[in-house]
């Protein structure tokens, strides 16, 4: 049994290099009994079993040729780089539940073993606020225990995926190109956190290009991979959008986090809750939302939040000068009362404690 | 019968002397210069045959031989006209005086008028030096000679008037020092801090920037006032000093950028050139190099507006005159050292369409447009510049009602007084302010208790600051400790200082 798997999983590495055959995979290993079958077909075979034209049948024999599998498989092995499918015991069985991908590529153990995962996407445009919800959420259920499935890109998926690590829950991030591309390349440092401390996934092989149109596929894993998902700051048309639309065919829980009606980041995250996502405003309403309360235990969490900074009283005197929203420097020079270089000093110190954000063209704002 | 006459060229900013020597000879009339001439000398035989025959005099029909020694040296420019011209005379003759007292210098007209020429002031300093007991120069040129102390500065409209001068037949008064008067007469400036309003903030950055002199990298969208207050800043910098307007009004002399009316540079130089500036033009050059925008901002200020527009090279060049705050220029014949010790103030906007966090307008570039937008300002660059500072734009209510800001006056008497805190701390030695300050000084100067240590490391860790802000925070606090005229950096200037390094910090994503 084992035997057959093995040699199925060689053929099914090949198939999934040759780009005409990993098109039409799912077709692929329906027509033909077994992976192995498929890559030794002869040309006619293909054209029959397949219905594609010569040119193409040609193309795939001629590719197939040029194609070295051991040699493949053995760069896989030195990469870390597992292959899993819909028959192994690794495969997540969330995932099973939907048109799941056939094949699947990770690094990171956590994916073999996760229990409960919530997505959490956003825009790329980001707001400070965003990504320090976003941040905040992610390490409060990751604290929990819940994994924090998203898609490794710039923003608010930046921002879930650090939060997340800091935690015990740990993070997953879907790839929307190869194992080993680095996209975006600032995101170096989460890669290697992910891949130790957590798990990549992409059904993409290596050396696979960050091409637009991967993107919308690799959010259907995210959601898939998870209970529910939270969109943190979505625009009109940011992809995050796109997620929540699997996650709504996939029956998973969509839930949103508001933002301020001006901003046009948020302007998705409203349209989602007009029709009818649920509203999040804490880690709490989360939880309650999937129901996780009765699974998981939350007792623990109380005790941890009590560890209280204690600011000076100059220091709380600015933060009263503070908002949610971002306000200018000089506004708050101006309501602090303070001396100018007092003030900021005191925004510097703040800052380092956490209780402040500094977002571009010198705004602050509250973040607790 | 053959002449000598003693005349200069300036090199840079140096000068070496030139013997112009003539002989007139029997033979079929011709006139030749020797001597590695340009072709402005070339062409000065006309304009000394037109202005001997147009100021009375006859112009020898004879083989007249001009040799400007030493004959190995490249001379160049117009300024030999008027020593060659009187040595024909005295060789023919015409005029029986001896010229060896004096150093001559001036290029003529064709109606034998003496007109003005560039790097008086380099030349009188020479003239002094060569112990000359006096310097003929162009009438118009006198005032910048007349700031040499020391040497008769003869100031001449005309070659009749040099010849009358020379055989004792008229009387010129030299010109003398006017250097004091000169100063009181400076122009009140026009620009100052009081006009500006709001921007606290920025104005702090700025005054801190005066008392180091760092570098200020500003940041806003348009519209926002970065012109306007790189502007004031040359008027909250202390007060030149003699030895440093002598420096500058050299340079100027030597790029013929004096006149008249503004013959000494006695405040601090603003320039502002616009961002297709080539190398060249803002380090010098040209075949025989001439200064460039970084010599003429010398003591002073070179403000670049829409930074990441200049020209890569252009930018790339900056590095040595900000590290040496001098420039050596090489060329195939010589190589030449201007000085160039300034203050840096770069303007830019936040991202490519300019309204990157800004409060009213949204922005619309990608975020790879942003960062290849500030890429375009190298890492070396960017370590070179001690402050940035983010300027935002003003609403118009806020505009309105804001009130008027302090005065440079009273910006500039702190600023004077942490500069001469560190005058004294430097006492010997090239370093005059905080932002020259090498690792060692740093080390030396800029200690921080066990608090303030934990603090800086924490601020770096917490706030993702890169590694190599490090020693520019400690230099900026110290500035900032000098403002209140503390010998001890506490933690509050520390956290100051962490302020003015934001485009080391990630906040665009």
């Amino acid at each position: 049994m084992e035997e057959i798997s093995k040699r199925n999983k060689k053929y099914l590495l090949g198939i999934k290099l040759v780009s005409h055959l990993n098109w039409k995979l799912n077709k692929v290993l329906d027509c033909f009994d077994s992976p192995e079958h498929a890559w030794n077909a002869p040309e006619r075979e293909l054209k029959q079993r397949l219905g594609v034209s010569d040119e193409i049948a040609r193309k795939i024999v001629f590719t197939r040729k040029g194609i070295d599998i051991e040699r493949e498989i053995e760069k896989y092995r030195s990469l870390n780089v597992e292959m899993i499918t819909t028959a192994d015991e690794a495969y997540p069985n969330l995932l099973k539940e939907i048109s799941s991908p056939p094949v699947m590529f990770i690094q990171g153990e956590l994916i073999k073993n996760y229990k409960y995962a919530v997505g959490i996407v956003g825009s790329r445009r980001s707001s400070t606020y965003g990504r320090d919800f976003a941040y905040e959420l992610a390490k409060k259920l990751s604290d929990l225990g819940i994994t924090i499935v998203s898609g490794v890109a710039r923003g608010i998926d930046s921002a879930a995926h650090t939060g997340a690590l800091s935690g015990k829950g740990g993070s997953i991030g879907v790839l929307g190109c190869g194992l080993d591309v680095i996209y975006p390349p600032e995101n170096k440092k989460l890669y290697l956190e992910l891949k130790q401390k957590g798990s990549l996934v992409s059904e993409y092989p290596l050396g696979a290009q960050p091409l637009s149109q991967n993107f919308p596929a690799r959010n259907r894993i995210i959601s898939g991979l998870s209970e529910g998902i939270v969109v943190v700051e979505a625009s009109e048309k940011s992809g995050a959008l796109i997620t929540a639309d699997f996650a709504l065919e996939q029956g998973r829980e969509v839930m949103v986090v508001p933002g301020n009606v001006r901003s046009s980041v948020s302007r998705g995250c409203h349209k989602l809750i007009k029709q009818g996502a649920c509203l999040i405003e804490n880690v709490e309403d989360v939880i309650e939302n999937l129901q996780l309360d009765k699974k998981i235990n939350i007792g623990k969490k109380k005790a941890k939040d009590s560890v209280e900074i204690e600011l000076t009283d100059e220091e709380t005197a600015v933060m009263n000068c503070l908002e949610w929203e971002p306000k200018q420097v000089d506004q708050i020079i101006q309501s602090s009362g303070f001396e100018m270089s007092k003030t900021v000093s005191l925004l510097t110190i703040l800052e380092i404690k956490g209780f402040v954000k500094q977002d571009i063209g010198k705004n602050y704002l509250k973040v607790r | 019968m053959l002449a000598e006459v003693e005349s200069a060229a300036v090199v840079g900013m140096d000068c070496y002397k030139v013997q112009v020597e003539v002989d007139i000879s029997q033979g079929l009339p011709a006139f030749n210069i020797v001597g590695l001439p340009d072709t402005a000398i070339q062409e000065s035989k006309e304009r000394i045959r037109s202005g001997t025959g147009n100021s009375e005099y006859e112009f020898p029909l004879k083989r007249i031989t001009v040799n400007l020694a030493p004959a190995d040296v490249r001379k160049e420019g117009p300024s030999f006209d008027l020593p060659i011209a009187v040595g024909i005379l005295i060789a023919s003759e015409k005029l029986k005086t001896n010229v060896d007292e004096y150093l001559l210098i001036g290029e003529l007209s064709l109606t034998g008028e003496v007109r003005k020429v560039k790097g008086v002031l380099p030349l009188t300093i020479y003239a002094r030096k060569a112990e000359k007991k006096g310097i003929i120069v162009p009438y118009d040129n006198a005032y910048e000679a007349s700031l040499v102390k020391g040497i008769e500065v003869i100031p001449v409209r005309s070659l009749k008037e040099t010849i009358d001068f020379l055989s004792d037949s008229i009387d010129i008064q030299p010109v003398s020092d006017n250097f004091n008067r000169l100063l009181e007469e400076k122009a009140e400036e026009e620009i100052d801090f009081y006009d500006v309003k709001a921007q606290y903030h920025v104005r702090r950055a700025l005054e801190v920037a005066s008392a180091g002199g760092h570098n200020v990298l500003m940041v806003g969208p348009p519209g926002s006032g970065k012109t306007m207050l790189a502007r004031r800043v040359a008027s909250i910098l202390p007060e030149m000093e003699m030895e440093e307007i002598l420096e500058v009004t050299k340079i100027y002399s030597v790029a013929g950028m004096l006149s008249k009316e503004a013959s000494l540079v006695a405040t601090r130089p603003f320039r502002s050139p616009h961002h297709t500036i080539s190398c060249a033009g803002l380090v010098g050059g040209g075949q025989n190099p001439r200064p460039g925008e970084v010599s003429l901002s010398h003591h002073g200020i070179l403000f670049l507006d829409e930074f990441p527009e200049f020209q890569k090279n252009a930018l790339q060049v900056l590095r040595q005159p900000l590290e040496d705050g001098c420039v050596t220029i090489s060329r195939a014949l010589m190589s030449l050292t201007y000085p160039a010790n300034f203050t840096l103030i770069a303007a830019m906007n936040p991202c490519p369409c300019g309204y990157l966090g800004d409060r009213v307008k949204e922005c619309s570039c990608t975020q790879n447009k942003v960062q290849q937008y500030r890429s375009k300002i190298s890492g070396p660059l960017m370590d070179r510049i001690d402050i940035h500072v983010e300027v935002p734009r003003l609403t118009r209510d806020e505009l309105v009602n804001a009130e008027k800001g302090e005065s440079s006056e009273m910006i500039r008497e702190r600023v004077q007084k942490a500069r001469n805190l560190q005058r004294g701390r430097f006492n010997q030695g090239k370093i005059k302010c905080n932002a020259q300050m090498g690792p060692r000084q740093v080390k030396e100067f800029c200690k921080l208790d066990s608090m303030a240590c934990e603090f800086l490391e924490q601020a770096i860790d917490k706030l993702g600051l890169s590694a190599r802000s490090y020693d520019r925070i400690l230099k900026v606090s110290r500035t900032i400790a000098d403002l209140r005229a503390s010998e001890l950096i506490n933690m509050t200037d520390l956290a100051e200082a962490v302020q003015y390094r934001n485009m080391d910090r990630d906040l665009i994503c």
